[in-house]
């Protein structure tokens, strides 16, 4: 075998050794047995949800949104890895016995700053299925109390409208009963009920708890549990990792017309909005925030194996249904201000036998109805360039511009014409390039 | 001036080059010897010092030769035996190209002087791989001289040439002298060699044997006697018989012509041996004359194995 | 001093001047520039054909995949180029002919690393403009940034260049040259394609094999990419999305210690394997 290929043959050989080697490191060793550990148990939020996570002392990092409140809590319990989830779970069933204490937080400079408990409560002021706040101090109490108080009101209300309902629908019987007797003369049948039904409460807070809230600001911090004997926990010391958005924004959902069901997003606020020649379309703005996947992911499951490059990103929203009155999407065209367009209601009329089957127009508000989506309808004009959102109060929204496009009807061909033309000139320097054709003339005589 | 003390070079084992020292004088042509495999071509690549000797160096004109010298290498125009051109290029950018390297003023100049020189002045827009190999030579010949170098260091020059063309480089070689360009000649055209070469160095093994002028060369194998002997019948059945003679060195025959080369300082002993074993053997010496000893035998004289520039074995 | 630099760069800018004559008037380079086009042409095809169907298309950057992959094939004809271009003259014998003149291993090298890398400067005109038809035929934007990558492109491609001639350098032949390169190709992209295709794996359960060879390919991957210029051109075009330029000052410098290191490497092969297509 000649060096070369045995170079080849030597390269083969030491990558293939590598990867074998590394197949061998896995880092974990599943026969890890339980044992009884310090675990933190708080209520940890990604900005939409709050959730329960345990982090044993296998989990050494603590990964936090800046300037949210969590409520730390701290437990003994028995953890043992799970191969299965390739995880390190607390048995809360088998012990789960909770440590009294202080958070201390240590930062970059040393300073600590230590966090008594205080009562807390998660408040859903819009019901279970919309966003939480964690409501802290007196007022989670009076939160707690006011929810209570409203609750108890509703229920009554709702009981009141019942028995009211009840009461009509026995009225309606009677008269039902009369008619079907043919009584003569019959009363007028008794009249629809005047109160309208009160609104359902959705709202919810739990029940106000005890834990020391801690809220910091980006950056990375040492944390750790002063027991009650004054003393610092054994094994409760993690590293903090707190971290912001890393940048903001406005993303836009952009329903076709043709394809209202079917919208796309663009959260970059430097993505350009290309569009076919006569497509039509509406403009849902939505704040946002970006994030590193890897931390996002790891707010709420921190011992995911998800999303592991650092570098990749992902672009959150701040809330999922805002309220955009007053809000007007900003069109404009070569740098001029064609058009405002005002934040609406629209309506999607089903029209049978039509090509589409459907068509949308404003909605009109009518007795319960909603509008099927609220959005800015972006105008035909094929010279519009840009779009931005003006808040209400009519300044433009950092982050919200985007670039829009019309892409001309081109044949699929001439794309390639730039690269023909290069390939043309390539044959004609190797064949027919006149002074080479001359020298070669000359060889052919020497 | 071209001056090479004890040049020396190893390649493993294998003692290439081993002590070699010569000089060339400004107007000199110094004819460079000896049969393949002795070491022409690594003493001239360690004089154009493309390798560095293991021992001894090389100067050009006082300036140190070597691969850390390369601004010395401007004092040296080089032909080697096989012509490297850049077969896309014509002539004229071959010749403006390395014009650039050289960094030669008035180059478009100095070019058509070349040209006009070497008669490639029809070939000019030629492309370079398209020239037959006589002219390839011409052109790697104009490269060389294209800076006015004061040393030529010429390997087979004549290479590939017809007559006529080998008299052109002849004559242009033999003006390059006389404007005083010292010029190391190596070639395997022995007669060319003799014709104008001023000394004549003779390698073997590495070592170098001789250092000479041609007559001094012929001079010192003033033992070397040839005898050019016609018989009345051809010469092969005497072959063997002549060959024992001492001294014999070399025995040719053609149909009755026989070509002794007898190695010996006694020449009248040496005929009378001759004549004596070819008549005991029934040959009949029809005439008999010696012939004047040219380069080529001393070259084969002394580049034979066992045999010492004194004529006398090892 | 000053004089014998002035010499050196006299002599490096003739030998880079024949290098940027020969390329530029390559047939197998304006072949290159075509393939480079055509597949932009053909990246960029499959976006309007999305408008087409989908009425709507969003995109951060529609030229950012076209440009990195023409860059790409134009990197990669460079790489060629340079590959070839040492062991075809020690091939030929002409490398020994230089040798009989002023010239060293470094300005030889640094000749056809400038004339080579003179090409691809005086390409990237003729690539743009195919691009800003392009952009023309479709209104997508090509955007500044991107202009600022594909100027910013030069300091990989100068490594991608230095990779090629110590390749060149220390092979013997243009065989053997051209070996040597396909192994290393094969490795980098080999590494990368791994490891890119094992990631989009979906992984379900955690206990999967898949997982630690996902590890060990990316652990490779990441010490090849350090060392491979290529990775540079694409971190490039990555803070050209993001508009990162400081941050990607750290990667620039380093290709270009990358370069400084292949150069030097190359003169050391180059003295190693010697001028001579054979040595005696």
């Amino acid at each position: 075998m000649n060096r070369p290929a045995r170079f080849v043959v030597a390269a083969l050989v030491a990558v293939a050794a590598v990867l074998i080697g590394f197949t061998g490191l896995d880092g974990t060793d599943p026969a890890d047995a339980a044992r009884e550990e310090f675990v933190y148990y708080p209520l940890v939020t990604n900005g939409f949800e709050y959730r329960r996570v345990p982090y044993p002392e296998e989990v050494t990092t603590i990964q936090l949104l800046a300037e949210e409140p969590v409520a730390f809590d701290a437990r003994r319990s028995v953890v043992a890895f799970w191969p299965i989830t390739r995880e390190y779970l607390a048995d809360f069933a088998k012990l789960d016995e909770s440590v009294p204490g202080v958070a201390e937080v240590i930062d970059e400079h040393g300073v600590v700053t230590a966090f008594e408990p205080q009562p807390y409560t998660l408040w859903y002021p819009r019901g279970l299925s919309g966003e939480p706040q964690l409501v802290t101090g007196n007022e989670a109490q009076q939160t707690y109390d006011t929810y209570v108080e409203e609750g108890r009101a509703a229920f009554e209300a709702d009981r009141q409208y019942q028995m009211a309902v009840a009461r009509l629908q026995e009225q309606i019987d009677e008269w039902l009963a009369l008619a079907a007797d043919g009584v003569e003369p019959l009363p007028d049948p008794p009249g629809e009920l005047t109160e309208p039904a009160p609104e359902p409460y959705v709202a919810y807070a739990a029940e106000p708890a005890l834990a020391p809230i801690v809220q910091l600001p980006a950056g990375s911090y040492t944390l750790r549990w002063r027991g009650d004997d004054g003393q610092i926990v054994a094994g409760s010391e993690r590293e903090l990792a707190v971290s912001g958005a890393t940048r903001s924004g406005v993303a836009y959902t952009i329903i076709p017309y043709d394809r209202w069901t079917q919208p796309i997003f663009t959260f970059d606020p430097n993505e350009s909005i290309y569009l076919a020649e006569d497509q039509d379309v509406f403009l849902a703005p939505l704040p946002v925030s970006r994030y590193s996947a890897f931390v996002y992911t790891r707010l709420l499951d921190p011992q995911t194996i998800d999303a592991p490059d650092r570098n990749a990103t992902l672009w959150v929203p701040d809330e999922t249904d805002p309220d955009l009155t007053g809000n007007s999407v900003q069109v404009t065209s070569k740098g001029e201000v064609v058009d405002k367009v005002a934040w609406l209601g629209y309506r999607v009329f089903q029209e049978p036998n039509a090509t589409r089957g459907y068509y949308i127009e404003e909605f009109e508000a009518d007795g319960a109805l909603r509008p099927d989506f609220n959005a800015m309808r972006l105008p035909l004009d094929r010279s519009v360039t840009e779009v931005g959102l003006i808040g209400a109060d009519g300044h433009a929204v950092a982050n919200s511009s985007r670039d829009v496009r019309r892409v001309p009807a081109i044949p699929r061909g001439a794309l390639y014409l730039p690269a023909l033309a290069f390939i043309g000139l390539a044959i004609s320097l190797r064949f027919f390039l006149p002074r080479r054709h001359h020298m070669r003339q000359d060889s052919q005589t020497v | 001036m071209l001056q090479a003390r004890g040049l020396t070079k190893r390649y493993g084992d294998l003692l290439a080059v081993d002590d070699v020292s010569f000089t060339v004088e400004p107007g000199e042509i110094m004819g460079f010897l000896g049969p393949n495999g002795a070491g022409k071509t690594t003493t001239i690549l360690m004089l154009l010092g493309i390798l560095k000797p293991d021992q001894g160096s090389a100067t050009v004109c006082g300036e140190k030769v070597g691969p850390a010298h390369k601004e010395t290498r401007r004092l040296i125009g080089a032909v080697s035996e096989h012509s490297f051109l850049y077969p896309e290029m014509t002539v004229v950018d071959y010749l403006s190209f390395f014009a650039g390297i050289y960094r030669v003023g008035q180059p478009e100049k100095r070019i058509d002087e070349v040209l006009e020189e070497l008669m490639l002045v029809k070939r000019r827009n030629h492309l370079a791989g398209s020239l037959s190999k006589g002219l390839q030579q011409k052109l790697s010949l104009a490269r060389a001289l294209l800076h006015e170098p004061p040393v030529l260091i010429l390997d087979e020059p004549v290479s590939g040439l017809d007559p006529h063309g080998m008299r052109e480089v002849r004559e242009i070689i033999i003006q390059q002298r006389n404007r005083g360009k010292s010029i190391l000649l190596s070639s395997h055209a022995l007669s060319e060699i003799e014709r104008f070469a001023d000394r004549v160095g003779i390698i073997r093994d590495g070592r170098l044997l001789v250092e000479a002028t041609p007559a001094e060369l012929q001079a010192q194998t003033a033992g070397v006697l040839k005898l050019e002997v016609e018989l009345d019948r051809p010469g092969e059945p005497f072959e063997g018989a002549v060959r024992k003679i001492p001294g014999v060195v070399a025995v040719e025959h053609d149909q009755g012509r026989m070509s002794i080369t007898i190695d010996g300082s006694n020449r009248a002993q040496a005929r009378q041996s001759v004549s004596r074993t070819l008549t005991g053997a029934g040959a009949t010496i029809l005439g008999l004359r010696e012939v004047k000893g040219s380069l080529e035998d001393a070259f084969v004289t002394l580049t034979q194995a066992g045999t010492s520039p004194e004529g006398q074995a090892p | 001093m000053s004089s014998r630099l002035g010499s050196d760069l006299h002599t490096i800018g003739v030998l880079a001047g024949r290098e940027f004559k020969m390329t530029m008037g390559s047939a197998s380079t304006y072949t290159a520039l075509g393939l480079a086009l055509g597949l932009a042409g053909w990246m960029l095809s499959n976006d309007v054909a999305l408008v087409r169907s989908n009425g709507l298309l969003v995109h951060v950057a529609p030229f950012r995949g076209p440009l990195l992959g023409a860059l790409l094939v134009l990197s990669f004809f460079l790489a060629v180029s340079a590959v070839l271009s040492v062991a075809r003259d020690r091939d030929r014998g002409t490398l020994e002919v230089l040798f009989y003149g002023p010239i060293d291993e470094m300005t030889y090298l640094a000749g056809k690393l400038a004339g080579l890398l003179g090409a691809y400067v005086a390409i990237m005109p003729l690539l743009l403009a195919g691009l800003v038809v392009l952009s023309m035929f479709t209104r997508f934007e090509i955007g500044i940034n991107l202009i600022a990558a594909l100027v910013l492109s030069i300091i990989p491609a100068a490594g991608i260049v230095a990779v090629g001639l110590l390749l060149s350098a220390a092979a013997k032949r243009v065989r053997s040259s051209i070996l040597f390169f396909i192994t290393a190709v094969g490795l980098f992209v080999g590494a990368a394609v791994s490891y890119s295709f094992v990631s989009r794996i979906p992984v379900e359960d955690p206990a999967s094999p898949i997982l630690p060879l996902r590890d060990a390919l990316g652990a490779v991957d990441a010490v090849l990419s350090r060392i491979s210029p290529f990775t540079y051109l694409e971190q490039i075009f990555d803070a050209a999305d993001t508009g990162a330029w400081t941050a990607i000052g750290g990667s620039l410098a380093l290709s270009l210690a990358g370069t400084i290191i292949a150069s030097l490497l190359a003169r050391l092969a180059l003295r190693w394997r010697g001028v001579r297509t054979r040595e005696e």
